[in-house]
């Protein structure tokens, strides 16, 4: 799996940096809404404006959700028919895909499956599994937004795809495999497979243009398969990724009005204990940071309407891929909005991956958020965010982890802990003229152990403590250098052995490239 | 009735596109491995493209064998409790009619076929970390499948089906004391599941 998820997050930084060229955004106000609705060449899809304009037929390309036409097929934005039958068809198709991959090329021993095993998993129960923390906190939720994606490409919204990753999830807890079903594995792949592939989604509906041609249009359908294969595949077969068509009207379905898009390279420098020459290391480091959408800027604020997608590769360490993050959206509202202030209450999903040579931290979240703006003076401002954690289930190293009861088919000897837990966060970050010069965070998190060091019923709790400074110049309009400073904490009680804690001290110096920004982008 | 009067209202029209299908069913052993293998329960999963009245493309077949064990000491019978077969089939059908209420076809099929301990029963425990204890016995199935679909939805028929089966594998040598070895078998079975044409 190490290698699957090394390759993976190259694919990922390689596309974010190929795919999102410089001025891409600026293509935004390419059509005006009648522009749309005059006919482009060779349009033969149905639900297309063009042709229906001819035809008279109703359109509903140009709607944010699924409409429904006059012969009763549901349209979604971007031209695809709303089918159950080939969503649910493409999570079966996924597994078993999955499932031959495991059996017929790499020789896994958990894919024997029968109808015997697959009715001791049924009746068995959940469980908890073993397996690395790469695979059950990255592989596990990009598996699930495989399935998030089948419902999303055959036209459903985020709530129904939700359903598409759960329902894939726990078909291939039960069938796909003769491991016994296991809680951690459900909710990593149902939950974290929902924020993975509709992060996935948006983002290679920024690389997609309908109204591009020849080899710009194929290198653009190409970055999307790679970003979204599910999407790819139903475009490709649907006839709809060489298509000229329309693009979808409303921005937030394709190119929102606020988004930014930073890459940065650089050195990090991490310790162990309590400074940073001791046991200290230094490794390369390669990070994406995209944000879509405003929460004070975006008209529309459906699910994921407005998110992060934050990406780091850690050159040289235990994993390349150090950290994904996710964070995006599911109810905004507004609190206050005057000229200087405003204040937006919303509820968000977050995910969470953090592996690296020191510490392992990660999970699903859900977040209460008041996000805050202050106009401190015409150059100015002042974003500042309060969240409440609660982490549905997350995972953490630990040194009695190894212990674990309740794990069937045991492999190895896993070094993390799983349970559920609340927290708080609170973050603020300066700007002028627009681009962030100086950021702070500090996140609490308590995480109840369900799985791990809680031997025998036990109790065993930790409580991790993230805290982060950030300096930025910028250089020009697109460029600038940044230095981090990060603390990860980690003190662990438990009941049947010595309380124990770690201390890990994080440097980073980089320099960054604004390689596409809208609306000003969102710092 | 049921079936013939949603079936009667909506006709499968033959065409082009995709078609899945899954089943269960049971099925008997007979020839060489019927010595080890009594009857088992089988899952089918078929993904296939419709030229009209011909279709082709790929199914996975699994089944749980029950072991004949009598004469096995109970100790040992706990070890025995079962075989998992699973094939990788490419099928060719075509279907005789493709509309109205009764639709009937034959299947002919090749495959890819892996015979096992079913899990948690015969494994050993691995000697280094990492090691596949799961050993398979592998070879060639050859299957015929007949049956029936009768739709009841605008996309969804019910699939009746008769298979039968015959096997070639490389020897399977039974861990319990008192099972034979096989190398060979055929299966004659029933299944019983749903079609969608997306």
């Amino acid at each position: 799996m190490a290698g699957t998820a090394r390759r993976t997050g190259w694919a990922l930084a390689a596309f974010l940096v190929l795919v999102t060229p410089d001025g891409f955004a600026q293509q935004v106000p390419e059509q005006t809404n009648a522009e749309r609705l005059q006919p482009a060449a060779a349009v033969t899809i149905y639900g297309n404006p063009a042709v229906e304009a001819e035809t008279g037929a109703t359109t509903a390309v140009s709607e944010s959700e699924p409409a429904m036409q006059d012969d009763g097929e549901w349209i979604g934005p971007w031209g695809e028919r709303r089918s159950l039958g080939a969503a649910v068809g493409e999570v079966v198709a996924i597994n078993i895909l999955v499932w031959s991959f495991n059996e017929y090329i790499r020789g896994a021993d958990f894919t024997q499956v029968s109808p015997r095993s697959w009715w001791e998993n049924i009746s068995g129960g959940f469980t908890y599994d073993d397996n690395h923390f790469t695979t059950n906190m990255f592989a596990h939720p990009y598996h699930g937004s495989l399935y998030h994606s089948a419902g999303r490409a055959n036209g459903f919204n985020y709530w129904e795809s939700l359903g598409f990753s759960l329902f894939g999830s726990a078909m291939w807890e039960c069938c796909g495999e003769t491991h016994p079903p296991a809680w951690n594995d459900w909710i990593a792949t149902g939950v974290g497979g929902a924020a993975v592939g509709e992060s996935l989604y948006r983002l290679s509906g920024t690389v997609l243009d309908n109204t591009a041609t020849g080899s710009e249009r194929t290198w653009r359908e190409i970055g999307a398969f790679a970003l979204n294969p599910v999407r790819g595949f139903n475009r490709l077969v649907s006839g709809r990724s060489g298509r000229v068509m329309p693009n979808p009207e409303e921005p937030e379905d394709r190119i929102p009005n606020v988004l930014s898009n930073r890459l940065s390279a650089g050195v990090r420098v991490i310790g162990e204990g309590e400074s940073l020459s001791d046991s200290s290391e230094a490794h390369g480091l390669f990070q994406v940071e995209f944000k879509f959408g405003d929460e004070f800027a975006s008209q529309r604020r459906k699910p994921f309407d407005i998110f992060d997608f934050g990406l780091q590769l850690n050159l040289g360490d235990k994993k390349t891929l150090g950290r994904l993050s996710i964070r995006g959206n599911l109810f905004t509202t507004d609190l206050k909005k005057s000229e200087n202030t405003q204040h937006v209450f919303a509820v968000e999903q977050e995910f969470q991956y953090m592996n690296n040579n020191a510490f392992e931290f990660g999970g699903q979240m859900l977040d209460a958020s008041l996000h805050s703006r202050f106009g401190l003076s015409k150059d100015w401002s002042i974003r500042t965010q309060l969240d409440a954690i609660f982490m549905i289930l997350g995972a953490v190293n630990s040194e009695w982890a190894f212990l674990a009861n309740d794990i069937p088919n045991r492999e190895r000897f896993r070094e993390y802990d799983f349970g559920p837990g609340v927290g708080g966060r609170i973050q603020a970050n300066l700007a002028h003229k627009g681009r962030q010069v100086f950021s702070a965070f500090y996140w609490y998190q308590w995480l109840d152990t369900q799985n791990g060091s809680n031997l025998n019923g036990s109790d065993a709790y930790h409580i991790v403590q993230l805290i982060g400074l950030r300096g930025m110049v910028p250089i020009g309009s697109k460029f600038g250098v940044g230095a981090d400073a990060y603390l990860f904490l980690r003190d662990s009680h438990f009941e049947l052995f010595d309380n124990t804690s770690q201390r890990v001290p994080q440097v980073r110096l980089y320099g960054t490239w604004d390689v596409a920004m809208s609306g000003g982008g969102r710092q | 009735m049921l079936a013939i009067s949603l079936g009667a209202s909506t006709p499968l029209a033959a065409q082009s596109g995709f078609g899945f299908t899954g089943a269960l069913g049971w099925e008997s052993v007979s020839g060489g491995a019927s010595q080890v293998l009594e009857s088992g329960i089988t899952g089918e999963f078929d993904m296939y493209y419709l030229f009209g009245h011909l279709r082709t493309g790929l199914g996975v077949n699994v089944v749980s064998y029950d072991v004949d064990a009598e004469g096995v000491p109970p100790v040992v019978q706990e070890l025995t409790k079962g075989v998992s077969r699973v094939t990788l089939n490419l099928l060719i059908g075509y279907k005789f009619i493709t509309t109205g209420t009764f639709q009937p076809y034959l299947e002919g099929r090749i495959g890819f076929v892996r015979f096992r301990p079913e899990w948690n029963y015969w494994l050993s425990p691995p000697e280094e970390p990492g090691e596949n204890t799961s050993d398979r016995e592998k070879g060639i199935q050859y299957t015929l499948r007949g049956g029936l679909e009768i739709p009841f939805a605008k996309k969804w028929s019910a699939d009746v089906s008769a298979v039968w089966s015959k096997f070639n594998i490389t020897e399977v040598t039974p861990a319990a004391e008192g099972l034979e070895p096989f190398d060979s078998g055929s299966t004659f079975g029933f299944l019983v599941g749903t079609s969608f044409y997306p």
